[in-house]
């Protein structure tokens, strides 16, 4: 709503050509028999106050005047006959008109004509949307009725539905069925496989997915894959790299639902990294559909570091203990994140063997950390480096020290006490070390009770908090 | 003499014609480049399952985090719909902002509260925290309330930030209605990028006013009946589905409404937290955080769901609606000039080359020059010497022109979200649309004037906002109205 300042900036750059112009002002009222010094502003001497007002009321008359003579005609003395018409007139006033104005003219008469059409367009489709609605909403409610009829009633062996001749219509069809299709298993999900084959709703689906709008091909990847139609695998195939993300993300979870043999057979060649929401819905699919993977091993070696991550999730979500090993080896990875869900998917698998290895990623992420400080900070009292790599790197610390929390003994001691002690570490993490030392009796416990008295103030705090905590 | 003023008349002319231009393209070009999103959107999100986000252990953990202040009337129901949103791993952090009303003990009956022992680091520094609270009972285990002492919205927000241990927060009016997927359908951007890091989200504001509402959650969408809000419904349509989506698309968005926004709370602790010196704090943080990406070099993106996600009331006075806008006004100067820095500066891109400098003349200097224009135009009409047929063919160029764009607006939310169902409505929109720029506008430009001269005399107070509350103005009773909301400075 800034437009008034442009009216208003024109309008003082107007009032400025009206009193520089005071001469062609004065012609203007020649158009309508005023006298031109009725206006005029080249008066040298300072006119009185009288004859300001009423050169003022004089002038702004003499402009209404103009507008309203040009338009009606009314300052022509001519014979009626040959009088022209209000079109013609405007027309005449249009092409004597400045440029400025006749480009005004031209905007506000697109600007009437556009603002009712769209007036007419917003009220025509609010009708037909109405309408439309309302009778989506009848055969949504009447396909329902239908369906489960068809389904639990054993009587019922034919089934004909209404108004299914036009597309809009079977895709209301179609997502009933993909609706009730995900909710049932067995007989009555074969039954409802066989419906949406029967009425030849497949070819709907089908002709989805060989689509060239993506929104459309995405919708057809889903389709099929919930209705299990396997004729496009291999076109499918083709797209878990494609460059739409919403593409892939499609292509791959009907890729898990219908490929028999190898439904993350496409993960060993991804070009692009895997997003999370791609792994949630890839993921998503395994667990909903109970597809069974013996290992995720393979694809801890991928080139794609996402691919790596995602196994390493997998492996830690579906508990796979027999590809503790593996992970293990990854816990020295070159890849930061790789490292953080190695660490990640031990925690859950609960193996104390790994333990020394734990401890010895933690000394290398605590070198790695002071050497990353030490680059970024500009003096030694800084607190926080303006960079977001230390905090990959103290995540990993932390997922160490919560990783002891399940296994720790006696022997962890010494390690949790430096934890805890050093004042470089989070605050988070000092108070984790604390919690768990305070859970290995006794000698947890009597180390703290050691640590209290050289403890900085933030440590002291922590450890008084974990015996009141742990005392009621 | 004479053809210096010629050429200055010249060159003022034709600089205001290319401004002209500049200004109806520049909402011209919005409008369009909205427009395409927009329609991207939809068709990207029509089939989208944000089921598979529910319940997944791989879905991101949420902190939703709500400041409290004197809204004793409402907070029990607002907390009831908060904890009713569909979401797995989220916790709702409401922050007791030092109330003088009877809020926390409501609260603390309504939820069988306790306080607990927890030591936690106060990263960003407070005003001191009086105690945290947990529920006894287990159906309410994901509501802890922090109780504190009065230090104005930010210092609440930094409050809950320093307690969460969630990877986002999600930052929420308490006295707004989310609707139940809110969470899932924010949080769903933040995991399909790869590329670039994305730091916050914002979602679209829709107005409450006259909707009807049970239980916390919207049951009836309903136009405003009183003009103001109704006015602000196109204002609001407006500005989100023709203003934002395309800023989101250009990566030039600077500003995530307070209403409802998420944000990584890693960036947020590296950039400090929320600034409570100031009015605007929502528009600064998110300034601060994209500076601070572009200063460190990592690829970023502010990103704009037009969903309508989050229902507040607005302003139904103008007595009201003022002292929002001139806080609004004041807030946006903070950003602008605290962050002058960024001005044309190519070192931050979008940001410095057209974010900024687009806030700079038009959300800020345009109403100044517009009141300039005013007054200047008011003395010249009293000496008389206005071209009036000139001024008149301008008047209804600039009107229709405001007016068609609001059409458009509603044409757009008819066509993609199409809240309002009922046909009288939808006329009603399109007829307030014709009353906004006589009506409301002027208006909202005193109140901006307003601001910009508080924040040169240097007055910091947020302004009250009277809060109808939802269920009291569905039973009409009498209004209700919280006391100032000050900021202790």
């Amino acid at each position: 709503m800034r437009f008034l300042l442009v009216l208003i900036f024109i309008i003082i750059t107007q009032t400025i050509q009206t009193g520089v112009y005071a001469n062609e002002a004065g012609q203007l009222s020649g158009n309508v028999n005023l006298p031109a010094e009725s206006i005029s502003f080249k008066d040298k001497e300072f006119p009185s106050l009288k004859t300001v007002v009423f050169n003022k009321v004089l002038k702004n008359y003499g402009s209404f005047l103009l507008l309203y003579t040009n338009l009606t005609g009314s300052n022509e003395i001519i014979d009626n006959d040959t009088k022209p018409g209000i079109w013609q007139r405007f027309i005449n006033t249009y092409k004597s008109s400045p440029l400025k104005v006749k480009t005004l003219i031209v905007i506000l008469i697109y600007l009437l004509f556009s603002l009712l059409v769209l007036f007419i367009a917003i009220l025509i489709n609010r009708q037909i949307q109405t309408r439309k609605r309302r009778k989506k909403k009848e055969l949504k409610i009447e396909f329902q009725e239908q369906l489960a009829d068809f389904l639990f009633n054993d009587e019922a062996d034919h089934i004909e539905f209404r108004g299914i001749d036009k597309t809009e219509n079977r895709q209301i069809l179609i997502d009933e069925l993909r609706q009730l299709h995900s909710n049932l298993y067995g007989e009555t999900s074969v039954k409802l496989r066989d419906l949406y084959f029967n009425l030849g709703l497949h070819k709907d689906s089908l002709r989805k997915v060989y689509h060239r709008r993506w929104d459309q091909k995405a919708k057809g990847f889903r389709e099929v894959a919930q209705m299990d139609v396997k004729d496009a695998n291999d076109y499918i195939a083709g797209f878990v790299n494609a460059k739409s993300p919403i593409i892939r993300v499609e292509a791959q979870v009907a890729m898990v639902k219908l490929s028999e043999n190898a439904p993350l057979a496409f993960l060993d060649n991804m070009k692009y990294p895997l997003s999370e929401w791609e792994q949630l819905n890839i993921y998503d699919t395994l667990v909903y559909h109970q597809i069974n993977i013996d290992s995720f091993e393979p694809w801890l070696d991928n080139e794609n570091y996402s691919v790596v991550v995602f196994a390493l999730r997998m492996i830690a979500l579906f508990k796979h203990l027999h590809s503790a090993p593996k992970v293990k080896e990854l816990l020295f990875h070159e890849n930061p994140e790789v490292r953080l869900a190695a660490v990640q998917t031990l925690k859950p698998l609960e193996i104390s063997e790994y333990i020394s290895d734990l401890k010895q990623l933690y000394l290398e992420e605590t070198h790695n950390l002071i050497h990353f400080l030490d680059h970024h900070r500009e003096n030694e009292n800084q607190k926080e480096i303006k960079s977001l790599g230390d905090l990959t790197i103290r995540k990993i610390r932390f997922e160490i020290v919560d990783t002891l929390q399940m296994i720790a003994t006696a022997n962890e001691v010494p390690f949790l006490t430096e934890a805890a002690k050093e004042p470089e570490n989070s605050f988070k993490l000092r108070m984790l070390a604390v919690k768990i030392l305070y859970s290995i009796k006794p000698e947890g416990q009597n180390q703290l009770s050691r640590m209290f008295e050289d403890a900085d103030l933030q440590l002291k705090d922590m450890i008084i908090n974990a015996l009141q905590n742990t005392e009621s | 003499m004479i053809e210096f003023f010629r050429s200055l008349q010249f060159i003022i002319e034709n600089g205001i014609i290319i401004i002209t231009i500049f200004i109806f393209g520049s909402y011209v070009a919005l409008a369009i480049f909205s427009a395409l999103s927009m329609l991207n959107y939809i068709r990207k999100n029509s089939f989208i399952d944000y089921k598979v986000l529910i319940s997944s252990p791989l879905a991101p953990s949420i902190s939703v985090i709500a400041p409290a202040y004197n809204e004793g009337k409402t907070i029990i129901d607002n907390i009831r719909s908060l904890l009713s949103l569909h979401y797995n791993d989220f916790e709702v952090i409401i922050v007791n902002d030092g109330s003088k009303d009877d809020s926390m003990e409501k609260v603390i009956k309504a939820y069988e509260l306790e306080l607990v022992d927890v030591l936690y680091e106060q990263k960003i520094k407070t005003k001191p925290v009086r105690g945290i609270y947990k529920s006894r009972n287990k159906a309410f285990n994901k509501l802890i309330v922090i109780d504190k002492e009065n230090g104005g919205k930010a210092d609440a927000l930094n409050a809950a930030v320093n307690f969460s241990q969630k990877e986002y927060v999600s930052v929420v009016d308490v006295d707004s209605v989310l609707v139940e997927d809110a969470l899932l359908i924010m949080a769903k951007p933040f995991l399909e990028e790869t590329q670039r890091k994305i730091i916050a989200s914002g979602g679209v504001i829709r107005i409450a006013n006259s909707c009807k509402i049970e239980e916390g959650r919207i049951t009836e969408v309903k136009l405003p009946k009183k003009f103001i809000p109704r006015v602000q419904v196109l204002e609001y349509t407006r500005s989100f589905l023709m203003g934002r989506m395309a800023w989101s698309k250009l990566n030039g968005l600077l500003l995530v409404s307070g209403a409802f926004g998420m944000f990584n709370r890693d960036i947020v602790l590296k950039v400090g937290g929320y600034n409570t010196n100031l009015v605007g704090e929502d528009m600064e943080l998110i300034v601060r955080m994209r500076r601070y990406m572009s200063e460190i070099k990592e690829k970023y993106r502010v990103i704009y769901i037009p969903d309508p996600l989050c229902w507040t009331e607005v302003p139904a006075t103008l007595k009201v609606l003022g002292r929002q806008r001139d806080r609004w006004t004041r807030g946006n100067m903070e950003s602008l000039f605290m962050h002058f820095k960024l001005f044309f500066n190519p070192k931050y891109k979008t940001l410095g080359l057209l974010g900024h400098p687009y806030w700079f003349f038009f959300e800020w200097l345009a109403p100044i020059m517009e009141f300039i224009g005013i007054v200047y135009f008011i003395i010249i009409a009293f000496l008389g010497i206005p071209n009036w047929p000139f001024f008149f063919l301008l008047l209804a160029t600039i009107y229709f022109f405001a007016v068609t764009l609001s059409h458009w607006a509603i044409l757009f939310e008819e066509l993609s979200f199409h809240r309002y169902n009922k046909k009288r409505e939808v006329l009603k929109m399109l007829f307030t649309a014709m009353l906004e720029p006589i009506f409301y506008h002027p208006f909202v430009l005193i109140f901006n004037i307003r601001g910009n001269f508080k924040y040169f005399i240097g007055e910091k107070t947020w302004g009250s906002m009277d809060r109808v509350g939802f269920k009291e103005e569905q039973n009409n009773k009498a209004k209700h109205k919280n006391p100032e909301f000050e900021k202790n400075h």
